[in-house]
């Protein structure tokens, strides 16, 4: 039930002292642009809240268990960061404010700036893009933007065949064809594909390190050579940093422009799919052409510069989304420079681990030690009539989140894959006890797969039927009542 | 997998088949099938001018979108109005009530460089 | 890590020993597993970053930083694309669930159906108070939103070229810019007139002399005036092209006109209003909605209603295939997460204040701002630019003082000061050579409006 389906009228939830008379109010509007009252729910204030609060229990999220999604990075959202970016001298502030009464925003801003920078080795940064996607966006654009001052043939972007979605639908927003390299047996970029590939209508190659795949990219600075050799540039798909902070940077490795994801790497709760935070670094001969405002310190004061005449612009109406750059800020600060290594380490061991224990049940797609996250299979379940679906699905009842599943989808794996990354976050009992529901999943698929078939069975809806929810489409109340 | 026989084939799984000057195109009972649930097949302008490979339309499932390639050079004289509101009938009955389009043939040749029933058959045996 | 003793970070939970367990499990050391990385540039001595702080430390340190700013104020008489208002305590506290929160994308809808329904009730609220037909389930803010609403008016008309009005907030106006650039879409923009609004002739001019993809307006726009959108959506549907309405202030939407009964292909703005607080900018929500028919155009996340295999209603995910993780390079947009907690936070705000709860808060804010205008205007130092245009909750006012005096005398007052407007943005009034652009919300009670008028006497 909705809240309009709980709504009564006369109802209300809320408590205001109004000091002005409504009619004057609406008298402002001429007839032309005045609206009819809008229909929204009328409940109370216990309706509404027993309504999300049982909302809330229904959803599963990283307080409720283990949730290894695979290049998402759900690790723990520490609460003090929760609590510090609540704080009302952040919240309240006006962006477009005089700067002195932002010293401290703007002040919080720049140290997350030049953290970001020391963990990169990039050399500059823009804090404006909202999520990974929009980062991406913003790094094409920059790359657009100084290919068209300095070599306009340049329109074509090389992108792995293992690539996350989000890197080919940005080059192609900012602008440019998409070049699909094919990847090599052993899970990296081919390098005689791209040997044949990078020519000089190229202006960028795509990359994400470790790979989807988790695995590091052996080539990397082979890559990097050949890429800029023939004068193209190196941009870096941050979402996997989580297994290299501290060991090592892509600014070191060649990388020219490069986006973080705070909502993976740094810690900031997703929230159900944003709001995240990607801020995006190069290197110094791109900086004049990250987007404005750009926070700076002169003389101990720190202010937003939009003095930046090759600038791509803007990439939305303000500086970024602050209270999620303050949560990263609370957790750099407090790792600090030994928590942050310590925590790739940790993620990574993890996930070497948990492909140990699972080998012999899921072949993992590479027969190489893994970085933060592996890939498994479970190509040999269909001869018991059980696909990966089934087993992701199975996993709900003994209470997990199902990883991630169907990608990367390419060659060799077709697509029964799955994807998982630990974190740091999970201790060795929660490694071993999901291992272990796996494990018994397989004995299940082998001996009772009907188990797996009608999976789930301990969760609020069984399997949601896509199919009719797409052609019956119906995507708002107003929706239903029209369909009858 | 079903085959029509009076068809001829693509590589990308479309089929056409010669009725007169003009060629009924759709896509494969296996690309329907490798495709999934289907719900929506994308406009098609009557009128359009193509060439053999001109993209004709995109087909989307609920987990997958593909393009769709038009077999024959032409201009689309007429286009099934009844996918566009039951997609699923490319799903039921990919080879008749699931056409997508019919193309005047500009080169009726054409249909010779593509493959037989049996040839595609052979092609997508799995 | 010490090998002894307690865990360093407690968001780590393994210890050295059981670290060395996994690593004997695996079979290697972790300096095998990273020989990988090895062979390249690694960092020498760690990072240059100053040592990690525990909690207690980091209140501390938070607290000299935030002491920095100034105090927080009780109302802003700044608007301009970011605007105070009443946030009741039900709305933090039910969307601050960590169910909510620390949820991730909802994929699997078995596990997913509070994020999933209350994304389904954002869209549905934003259907009514927009009068569209479809929305999605939240963009990053409205500027982008704007933007890409341009890039689906272009893939639906194809004509390389977008009229956008000069009254547009200027935020939002570059963000258009930076988005269209590569794709060679021509932008021209559309003047306004004496009223402040738009110029129809200018439009009608406009739209005559070649192929337009969409036509952007914004009500009310940057300089607070109200369109007369149903007009302009005639003027633009005469020919080939899309009409897409903007608005910076969702507040709007409880009293003004949108959508499909003024002509509207596309409906965006930002929902910063709705319930979120103005956090020097973000993030904030950006809204799109549209009609049925664009549907494959659509960027962002969709959720529908179906049913599960008992037949019990559940919410999903749909139209999957528009997105980028199907489509790659053909997608829609590359937009993969958006601001989903936002867009529920907006729907517990909606169910809070209710129907007629946001009538009267709309009716509250434009009443709140006649008085404060007429009070000004009596001191004598202020003066409306437009003294013909209608207004919701913001007005451009021509003024004799400067704006730091201005700064200084509401020095002594909890509230925001207005924006100043740079030369130029609005006609120039006689012996008043400075200009702001004035907001009031309903935050604005009678006492603190009488300190702000007597502080500018």
């Amino acid at each position: 039930m909705t809240l309009y389906d709980k709504s009564v009228a006369g109802r209300c939830a809320f408590s205001f002292s109004f000091e002005e008379d409504e009619a004057r109010g609406e008298s402002c509007v001429p007839e032309y642009a005045r609206a009819s009252v809008k229909a929204l729910p009328e409940v109370s204030e216990l309706d509404l809240v027993r309504h999300f609060t049982n909302l809330a229990r229904v959803n599963y999220g990283v307080d409720t268990g283990f949730y290894p999604l695979g290049s998402c990075t759900m690790k723990y959202n520490p609460k003090i960061n929760e609590r510090l970016a609540a704080d009302p001298r952040l919240t309240m502030r006006h962006p477009l404010d005089d700067e002195s009464d932002n010293q401290g925003v703007l002040q919080m801003e720049y140290e997350l700036k030049e953290s970001l920078k020391e963990i990169t080795g990039m050399d500059d940064f823009t804090l404006q893009p909202a999520c990974g996607a929009h980062g991406e966006l913003t790094g094409m654009l920059i790359i657009h933007a100084y290919m068209r001052d300095h070599d306009p043939r340049r329109t074509r972007v090389l992108i792995p065949d293992s690539a996350h979605g989000t890197n080919p639908a940005s080059a192609s927003m900012a602008g440019f064809q998409v070049v699909t390299v094919p990847s090599d047996e052993r899970g990296g970029v081919d390098m005689e594909a791209l040997d044949r590939l990078m020519d000089d209508t190229v202006a960028a190659i795509m990359l994400t390190n470790p790979n989807t795949v988790g695995l590091f990219e052996e080539n990397i600075t082979r890559i990097a050579e050949v890429v800029h050799a023939r004068g193209g540039l190196l941009y870096y798909d941050g979402a996997n940093l989580n297994a290299l902070m501290g060991l090592i940077r892509p600014g070191d490795l060649g990388f020219d422009v490069v986006h973080l994801n705070l909502h993976k790497t740094f810690s900031t709760p997703h929230g159900g799919g944003g709001p995240g935070a990607a801020p995006v670094g190069v290197k110094q001969f791109l900086a004049e052409y990250l987007p404005v405002p750009i926070v700076v310190c002169r003389n101990g004061r720190y202010t937003l510069d939009s003095d930046r005449p090759r600038s791509i612009g803007r990439m939305s109406a303000f500086y970024g989304n602050t209270s999620v750059l303050a949560r990263a800020f609370v957790y750099i600060r407090m790792m600090g420079r030994d928590g942050l290594v310590a925590a790739s380490r940790a993620a990574v061991i993890n996930a070497n681990y948990v492909k140990i224990l699972l080998s012999p049940y899921y072949p993992p797609a590479y027969d190489r030690p893994v970085m933060h996250e592996t890939v498994l299979s479970a190509k040999g379940y269909d001869k018991y009539g059980v696909s990966l679906l089934d087993i992701a699905k199975r996993l709900m009842d003994y209470g997990y989140h199902p990883p991630t599943i169907y990608f990367p989808h390419f060659p060799p794996h077709a697509e029964e894959v799955m994807m998982i990354e630990p974190t740091e976050s999970e201790s060795k009992e929660t490694l071993d006890a999901f291992c272990d529901a796996l494990i018994k999943i397989s004995n299940e698929a082998q001996e009772q797969p009907d188990l797996l078939l009608s999976a789930p069975h301990n969760t609020v809806v069984t399997r949601v039927n896509e199919t009719y929810a797409a052609r019956h489409l119906v995507t708002s109340q107003r929706d239903k009542k029209e369909n009858g | 997998m079903k085959i029509q026989e009076d068809a001829r084939y693509t590589k990308s799984d479309e089929w056409v088949r010669v009725e007169g000057q003009v060629g009924v195109v759709g896509i494969s009972d296996y690309a329907q099938d490798k495709l999934g649930d289907i719900v929506f097949v994308g406009e098609i302008a009557v009128g359009s001018e193509l060439k053999a490979g001109d993209l004709l339309t995109s087909i989307e499932s609920v987990k997958a979108a593909s393009d769709i390639y038009s077999p024959v050079s032409g201009r689309v004289v007429e286009v099934n109005s009844e996918v566009t509101a039951k997609p699923e009938l490319v799903n039921s009955d990919a080879f008749g009530a699931g056409w997508l389009a019919k193309i005047q043939l500009s080169d009726p040749a054409e249909v010779n460089s593509l493959m037989s029933a049996a040839e595609y058959a052979e092609y997508r045996k799995e | 890590m010490q090998n002894t003793g307690r865990n360093r970070f407690p968001s780590i939970p393994s210890t050295s020993d059981e670290q060395l367990t996994m690593l004997n499990s695996v079979g290697l050391g972790f300096e095998d597993i990273i020989s990988c990385v090895q062979g390249n540039a690694c960092v020498e001595g760690g990072l240059h970053l100053p040592d990690g702080l525990t909690e207690d430390q980091m209140v501390q340190e938070w607290d000299t930083l935030m002491s920095r700013n100034s105090p927080a104020k009780k109302a802003s008489l700044m608007g301009g694309g970011a605007y105070m208002h009443f946030i009741p305590a039900v709305v933090p506290h039910l969307a601050g669930q960590p169910g909510f929160v620390t949820a991730y994308t909802p994929y699997q809808p078995e596990l997913s159906q509070g994020t999933l329904q209350s994304l389904f009730e954002y869209q549905s609220f934003i259907v009514e108070l927009t009068d569209m037909e479809l929305s999605n389930c939240s963009m990053y803010d409205g500027a982008s939103a704007a933007a890409e609403a341009m890039l689906m008016a272009h893939r639906i008309k194809h004509a390389p070229r977008i009229l956008v009005a000069a009254n547009v907030n200027p935020a939002y106006l570059a963000t258009v810019r930076t988005y269209v650039e590569p794709h060679g879409i021509a932008e021209e923009t559309v003047a306004t007139d004496e009223t402040g609004q738009i110029s129809q002739a200018d439009l009608e001019r406009l739209l005559a002399a070649g192929p337009c993809s969409a036509v952007l307006v914004q009500s009310p726009n940057y300089v607070g005036v109200i369109e007369d959108l149903p007009a302009l959506g005639k003027v633009v549907h005469a020919h080939d092209t899309l009409f897409v309405e903007c608005f910076t202030e969702a507040m709007a939407l409880g009293l003004l006109a949108y959508g499909v009964g003024t002509g509207a292909d596309i409906v965006v703005g930002d929902g910063q209003s709705l319930g979120l607080p103005m956090s020097f900018g973000g993030p904030h929500l950006g809204v799109f909605a549209t009609l049925k028919k664009f549907n494959p155009e659509l960027p962002g996340r969709i959720v529908g209603e179906s049913v599960d295999t008992e037949g019990r209603q559940a919410y999903v995910m749909t139209l999957r295939a528009r997105e980028q993780d199907i489509r790659r390079e053909k997608a829609t947009s590359n937009i993969c997460s958006n601001h989903a907690l936002n867009a529920i936070t907006a729907a517990v705000y909606l169910g809070s204040v209710g129907r007629a709860g946001f009538r009267a808060l709309a009716c509250e804010n434009a009443a709140k701002l006649q008085k404060l205008v007429q009070a000004l205007e009596g001191s004598g130092r202020f003066s409306r630019v437009f003294k013909s245009g209608h207004v919701f909750n913001e007005m451009a006012l021509a003024s004799s003082l400067a704006p730091d005096e201005l700064r200084s005398r509401l020095a002594a007052v909890p509230v925001v000061p207005p924006l100043a407007l740079p030369r130029g943005t609005v006609p120039e009034v006689a012996g008043m050579p400075y200009s702001y652009l004035v907001c009031a919300t309903e935050l604005l009670k009678d006492a603190l409006l009488e300190q702000v008028v007597a502080a500018l006497m």
